[in-house]
Order: C-alpha cells, then sequence, then structure tokens
C-alpha cells in the first residue's frame, strides 16, 4: 500500500528514525566540518540540537501532529546549538508551524512545509549562504513542487536523490569546501536526518555510512577563490525572555557590525541570538539591555578549531617572528609552523622597525627569532619596549633559526615553546660559504680577490679558488658523525646549475648523507649549509 | 578472566597469543569497498596494503567494530569475565556504543568496557599490561584499578614521515601538507591532556632528531613520576624498524628498569596515520 499521508505515529518513527541515522554518523559531519568554522562540531551541534526534541517526544504520549509541532518548535528553538543547530531549528520551526495545523501530512503539506522551513532558515539569517543546508532544503522543495508521486514514500526518496545531487554541487557554490575536498558538513547532516526519516517509511534499518564517501580531491590549482574570512574568536548564544519591542533593524545595525555568522530569532516571549564575535561580553551586555537573559552559551572557536585540526592556536596564542637573509626561507619556516617572517638583505631592521612589526601582528604573545647575531640587540630592545609578551631565543644564523623552529607547537603557549625550541637550538650546525671582493686577511690567513671561504662558527674554515673544493672541504672540516642530512640552501649570486651539479657530487662522496638542494635567495652567501 | 582488544593493538600475533588476548578486527574499505583485513595478515600483505595506500588516489577507511564480529568474539568466552579493552573512544564512539549495546542486549555475558583513552603504541602497552596482570592472577577489580593507574602514566609519542595523511584526516592544511613534505618535515605527535588525542610537539629533520626529542621527553616523564620502571611498545610502518631499534636501544641504556618491545604495525592504523610512521607507547611506574 503507498504511503499517502503522514500522521502522528508514523510522523513520530520517521523523527526517531532521523535521529538514530544522524547519531550513526553525526562523527563524520564533524570531520568534513570547515564551514563557516573549521571546528570539528558540526555533526555534534545537529544531533544535541534535534535530540532536545526527540528526548521529549519519547517521554509522553504525543496524538496529534500540533502536539509534536509544538514541541518540536519550543525545544529545538530553546536547545539549538551552534550556527548548524540553528538553522536545523529554524527550518523545523516552519516546517512544524504548516504540519501542527493538520491531522495528517500529505505530499502538497510536505511541499508547503518546506517552503516555510525554507522561509523561516532565510529570513533568520542575516547572510544566507548557498553551498550549505539551505540549498538541500531548496532543492528538496523543488523536488517536492514538482509533482505528486502519490505516495509519499516514493516523494521522499526523490526529493533526497534530488538533495544528494545538490550536495555534490555545494563544493562548487562555495570555494572553501573545494580547497578542503569536501561537502558542507551541515548539508549532508540534512541529509543524513532526511535519509533516516526515508528509512522508516520504506521498511529500511539504520546504517553507518564512509566518510570517505563525501571527500575528493582537493582543489589545488587556486581556480577555487577562496575569500579572505574574518576568524572571530567566540561562537556566542544568547536567549533572553519577554524581550521589550526593538526594530529588528536596530539589533540587527548593532550585530552585523561585531561579529559574522549572525543569527537572529523573535517569538512572542523569547529572542535568541547566534553570532560568530571576538566581544561576546558585551554582546551579552547589549542584549540585556533588551530583556531577561535566560541563557548564554560562549564556545572558544579557536581552541574548538586547535582540538580538531591538532595544531591550531593555542589559549594563550604563541606565534613566532622569525628574521630571514632570503626569501626562499620564508616557505621554509612557514612549514615548520612560523607564523611570520621579515626579510632583511644589508639593511638590518632597527629596534623601531621591529617594534613596529610586533605592534601590526595581532597576536599578543611572541617568540624573536632574531637568526643574526647583528639583529638579535634591536630584538632585545624592541621585546622589552613592547607592551606585548614576547621571549627572543639567542638564534645567531638562519640555520640556527631552523633548528630552533623544530621545537615550535602552535598548540602551547609561549613558555613550554621556548623550553621545547631551546633544546632544539643546536640540531643543526650552519656553514656559510662566500666569495670574497678583494684580498683580505682573515684568521691570520689570506683570502684572495675572487677566492670563495667558508666560514663555520664564525672562524674561517676553508678558501679556494673552487667553490667545490671549498664546498668540500668545509664539510670535511665539519664533524659529521651522527648527521644525517645535508641541506644546501643557495643564494642570489649562485647559479643553480653549478648547485646541482656540487649536489651530485657531495651525494656520490657523502652516501651516509642525505643532500638536497633548496633555494635560499639570500644576497650575502653564496650558499648556506646546514648540518643534521 | 579473559581480556578482548581490537585490532588498533600492535602486538603481534606472537605476543598476543602467549598473552591469551583474542583481538576483533576494525573493517577496512578502500575506495568505500570492503577491503580484507585481519590480524593473521602476513607481513607480505601488510606490505602490499602499504604501498596501496602509497597511492594518493586509493583511500582507505575503517568504521566501527561489527556487533556481530564482537558478540562471536564473546560468545567464545560465554560463562567467563570478559574485560573488553578498547583504543580511545574518541576514535571510535560507534565501538563504544555498539559494545555498550550488546552488553545491555546480553546479559548473559560477563562484559566489561575498558575505554584504554590511548591510541595504537599506547594503547598497545596497556593491553599488554592489563593481559599480565590477568595471567598473574590479578582480580577484575585489581585489574581496573591498574588500568586507571596505567592511564595516568602513559605517554603517547609518535613520528609521521607523509605529512599528506595528516592533512587528510583534517590535523593540517593541505598547502602544508604538501610543503613540509616536499621539505622532507617530519610531524612529531604526542597524546595530548585531552583524552584520546594526540597533538603536534614540532617538527624534525631526521630520525636522530626525533628520538632525541622523544628520548628528552621520556626522561622528563621519568623524572616528574620518579620513574624507576618503564613498559614501552614501539610499533614501526614502513621501512622505519633501524630507527624504532635505535629508539628502543636508547631507552634500554636508561637508568631504570626497562621492557621495550617493537612491532611491525597491524593494519588498522594505516588508514589513519599514512604507510610512514613509527611510535611509541610507554608507561612509567613509581
Amino acid at each position: 500500500m503507498p504511503e499517502v499521508t503522514l500522521g502522528p505515529e508514523t510522523l513520530i518513527r520517521c523523527l526517531f528514525g532521523a535521529q538514530e541515522y544522524l547519531e550513526r554518523n553525526y562523527d563524520i559531519l564533524n570531520n568534513l566540518n570547515v564551514f563557516p568554522v573549521p571546528d570539528g562540531d558540526t555533526g555534534t551541534n545537529m544531533l544535541s540540537t534535534f535530540e532536545a526534541g526527540i528526548r521529549v517526544l519519547k517521554s509522553g504520549d504525543y496524538g496529534s501532529l500540533g502536539d509534536i509541532a509544538g514541541i518540536m518548535n519550543a525545544e529545538l528553538t530553546r536547545h539549538s546549538r551552534g550556527n548548524s543547530g540553528f538553522i536545523l531549528a529554524r527550518f523545523f520551526h516552519g516546517f512544524f508551524e504548516v504540519a501542527g495545523k493538520h491531522s495528517s501530512l500529505d505530499h502538497h503539506q510536505l511541499a508547503d512545509g518546506f517552503t516555510a522551513g525554507l522561509f523561516q532558515v532565510k529570513s533568520s539569517l542575516f547572510s544566507p549562504v548557498e553551498g550549505t543546508m539551505i540549498t538541500i532544503i531548496r532543492a528538496m522543495e523543488d523536488s517536492f513542487k514538482e509533482g505528486d508521486d502519490g505516495d509519499l514514500t516514493v516523494s521522499l526518496e526523490t526529493a533526497l536523490a534530488a538533495a544528494r545531487e545538490a550536495l555534490k554541487e555545494t563544493p562548487r557554490l562555495l570555494p572553501v569546501l573545494a580547497k578542503a575536498g569536501v561537502v558542507d558538513s551541515g548539508a549532508l547532516g540534512f541529509i543524513f536526518l532526511m535519509e533516516g526519516f526515508s528509512r522508516v517509511l520504506k521498511g529500511l534499518s539504520m546504517e553507518r555510512e564512509q566518510e570517505e564517501d563525501y571527500r575528493f580531491p582537493p582543489e589545488t590549482s587556486g581556480s577555487a577563490v577562496v575569500p579572505e574570512v574574518k576568524n572571530f574568536g567566540y561562537c556566542t548564544e544568547v536567549t533572553i525572555l519577554r524581550p521589550r519591542l526593538v526594530p529588528r533593524e536596530e539589533v540587527t545595525a548593532y550585530l552585523e557590525t561585531r561579529g559574522d555568522s549572525i543569527a537572529l530569532v523573535r517569538e512572542d516571549d523569547f529572542l535568541k541570538v547566534h553570532i560568530h564575535t571576538d566581544i561576546p561580553g558585551e554582546i551579552i551586555e547589549y542584549m540585556k539591555t533588551l530583556g531577561a537573559v535566560e541563557h548564554v552559551k560562549i564556545d572558544n572557536l579557536k581552541e574548538q578549531i586547535s582540538r580538531f585540526s591538532g595544531e591550531g592556536m593555542s589559549g594563550d596564542d604563541c606565534a613566532v617572528l622569525a628574521f630571514i637573509p632570503g626569501e626562499g626561507f620564508r616557505e621554509i619556516f612557514q612549514s615548520l609552523g612560523v607564523n611570520h617572517c621579515i626579510l632583511y638583505t644589508s639593511h638590518l631592521p632597527s629596534a623601531g622597525e621591529i617594534l613596529d612589526a610586533l605592534e601590526e601582528m595581532p597576536e599578543k604573545n611572541f617568540i624573536l627569532l632574531p637568526n643574526n647575531k647583528n639583529i638579535l640587540p634591536a630584538a632585545m630592545t624592541a621585546a622589552k619596549k613592547t607592551d606585548k609578551h614576547v621571549a627572543v631565543l639567542h638564534t645567531v644564523d638562519v640555520v640556527q633559526g631552523l633548528a630552533t623552529s623544530y621545537g615550535y607547537s602552535a598548540n602551547d603557549g609561549i613558555d613550554d615553546n621556548v623550553t621545547s625550541m631551546k633544546e632544539c637550538m643546536n640540531l643543526a650546525r650552519g656553514i656559510f660559504v662566500y666569495r670574497s671582493n678583494a684580498a683580505a686577511e682573515f684568521d691570520g690567513r689570506v683570502i684572495g680577490s675572487g677566492d670563495y671561504f667558508s666560514l663555520i662558527n664564525g672562524s674561517l674554515a676553508a678558501v679556494g679558488d673552487s667553490l667545490s673544493e671549498v664546498v668540500l672541504s668545509s664539510v670535511e672540516l665539519s664533524d659529521i658523525d651522527g648527521c644525517e642530512n645535508l641541506s644546501l640552501y643557495y643564494g642570489d649570486l649562485c647559479r643553480p646549475e653549478d648547485c646541482s651539479r656540487l649536489t651530485e657530487d657531495l651525494k656520490k662522496r657523502k652516501e651516509d648523507l642525505e643532500v638536497e638542494l633548496l633555494a635560499g635567495g639570500q644576497t650575502r652567501e653564496l650558499l648556506i649549509l646546514a648540518l643534521e | 578472566m579473559v581480556l578482548i582488544a581490537d585490532s588498533a593493538c600492535q602486538l603481534n600475533q606472537e605476543t598476543l597469543k602467549k598473552l591469551g588476548i583474542r583481538v576483533v578486527d576494525y573493517p577496512m574499505y578502500l575506495n568505500g569497498k570492503d577491503y580484507p583485513v585481519s590480524m593473521d595478515m602476513s607481513r607480505e600483505d601488510k606490505e602490499k596494503l602499504r604501498l596501496m595506500l602509497k597511492e594518493k588516489e586509493n583511500v582507505f577507511s575503517t568504521s566501527g567494530l561489527k556487533e556481530e564480529d564482537l558478540l562471536a568474539a564473546y560468545r567464545e568466552f560465554t560463562g567467563e569475565k570478559i574485560i573488553s579493552i578498547h583504543q580511545a573512544s574518541s576514535a571510535s564512539t560507534v565501538t563504544m556504543n555498539t559494545i555498550k549495546n550488546v552488553a545491555s542486549e546480553h546479559p548473559d555475558l560477563d562484559i566489561t568496557y575498558v575505554d584504554a583513552g590511548f591510541l595504537t603504541a599506547a594503547y598497545s602497552v596497556i593491553v599488554q599490561d592489563v593481559a599480565l596482570a590477568i595471567q598473574s592472577g590479578a582480580s577484575l577489580q585489581e585489574v581496573l584499578g591498574l588500568i586507571d593507574l596505567m592511564k595516568t602514566s602513559c605517554r603517547h609519542l609518535g613520528v609521521v614521515y607523509d605529512l599528506f595523511y595528516l592533512h587528510r584526516t583534517g590535523r593540517i592544511g593541505l598547502a602544508k601538507a604538501v610543503l613540509g613534505t616536499a621539505m622532507k618535515i617530519l610531524a612529531l605527535l604526542s597524546s595530548a591532556e585531552e583524552v584520546g588525542t594526540l597533538k603536534s610537539i614540532g617538527k624534525a629533520k631526521n630520525s636522530t632528531q626525533v628520538n632525541q626529542r622523544f628520548l628528552g621527553i621520556i626522561k622528563k616523564d621519568l623524572e616528574e613520576k620518579r620513574g624507576r620502571r618503564i613498559h614501552a611498545v614501539i610499533s614501526v610502518i614502513g621501512p622505519h624498524e633501524k630507527e624504532a631499534e635505535d629508539l628502543k636501544r636508547q631507552v634500554e641504556a636508561l637508568d631504570v628498569e626497562t621492557r621495550v618491545e617493537i612491532h611491525y604495525t597491524n593494519h588498522s592504523n594505516m588508514a589513519h596515520i599514512g604507510p610512514d610512521f613509527y611510535d611509541i607507547g610507554y608507561i612509567v611506574y613509581a
């Protein structure tokens, strides 16, 4: 027998099925969560929001759609969590406003419910974004409107197929998803709910889905342009009871300048606001002027991101600023997690310039890596003058700076990082190769004009008229016992093809070392060698 | 009393047999389809799996332990006290819920579920010490007390050679993964304060540096906990047995009583950590 209408009993079973399917798969949503904030809680928030209604339905006996609608409306709205929970609650608010007026639901009323749900979602969000749950709800609404299959089971299956097609579009609509190689997690969460709903009607059991089905190769070509997004620190939700009559525009204007991901719900007896902001305290104070605060929830988004990613910023926000002698070192430092680099050439930065740079950077705690003994005094002066918490590690060259960076972890605060980074300071040793512009005497030895020479620990190591001989002699002079890697960073004055030949030669002569050639871009040294 | 664990446990077949540990396998999927795995897999089959994993277009994944597999394992021990000890529930909520369901739906089975709170090598060393305690005749209460103690004294350290897999599991961005791998940067991980999670503790360029960092952390733990004994399991994926041996030697050279074992990894870790990895899980006893 085709299922033509949904009565209260069937609807409750379908809602329970929706909850069960989401519960089985919500962790997939957490793992896929990158928008609006990659904090890994979409699944948890959606489940928690939906469960609030289901819990009450399970505890009582509700014989009419009006009863069910009343419960779902009240509970989901009050207990909605996070951006995704908020949107979900608004959808069901609209849906149940329609459903609650009927004794059972047919195809057309289901369609009307989706229309009302979509309207509620769009009107409560300040900036509705396509490529999210909204796109899925619209796809299902369109499918319902396209025609009546005469069987709700078939109608829902058709709408669900349309939703899954729309889900594939979410990375195209939201470039941040394409970059991450995932579909939108909130959109998928809505599909999970509808899948559970539909499976009850079809008599199918609930299943565990595969996360990999919703991942694809990330867009790396650069064609997916991700708009710059300000990362606010706190997900803030405030509910107030008996709000005074204030024009929506006034609240809107206030919130819009103080954060994003804003949603606002106003009912007769309460007003609920969701916002990602840096000033949760101020938002709460403002809300107090509108009525009696019933509930406040503040989540630290950076901590959530940190917990989820395993490498996000810590609560005390410790960044590293490294001074680099060539542009090529920027990428290398960045690969080690170093947040900021300042390039120096023949002009070394003054204390004032370092101070200005520190003031411009958003972080409050810094570890400075001068990477040059002549920058060290200026760095120490700047550290004393700034109001920020700055530790200066006495790295005297870029090789030591790189080794020191091995100890940095964005998960830890400044004190732990200083300890760990100090432990790494001597993990690498540098050999610095130059070409003399004029004849000179150094360390009691004569260097002819045009000669190549190398320094190890500030002392002259090798001199000669052949670059490769000077490099090989320098390596021989170094204690390479226990060393596994030799990295050659070539400067702007060095021809890459000469360096490639030299690298191959070194590989043959030093078979125990893994030798690699990288572009350092420094202007003073022809080559900087790191032994580690 | 019997011990049931899951295939996140890195102990080899011989050790598992000797300690009487029954293991339930995590299912594995290759590009969404079942991929046959078991704890009995030969080293060659594991290597074949590892090489397939190195092909970046192949996507391996796992899901929670299957109810029927768990029930079959439990049924083998009907009438006995069963300790079902599993890797941190944060890594598989589904497994935890499934076990709890099985336990409540089958009251004839005497199952005590234990969340080890740790992953891979650290989970393995806990399993190993629990099995030894059972073999020495400890009661259920004593075993549970011992587990609580171990969880406060256990640490997990690991090194990942190919950062692509940290990206795939959402732990680092793609750009950083590509850059880091191109620069041959190794990522060091440690168990975090939050139970069952790993955090980045920095980077290294080679295994000498890795082991030096690990040993520094181990020494600090021994000092802080006034440790006199250390039990460790080192698990290896890929051609890193030499590095693991070196770490083992350095730990054994510490001035405390040590028991350190190296085990070539079981399959279930590979989907998450990648094809090149070694880690150490250790418990410091005062």
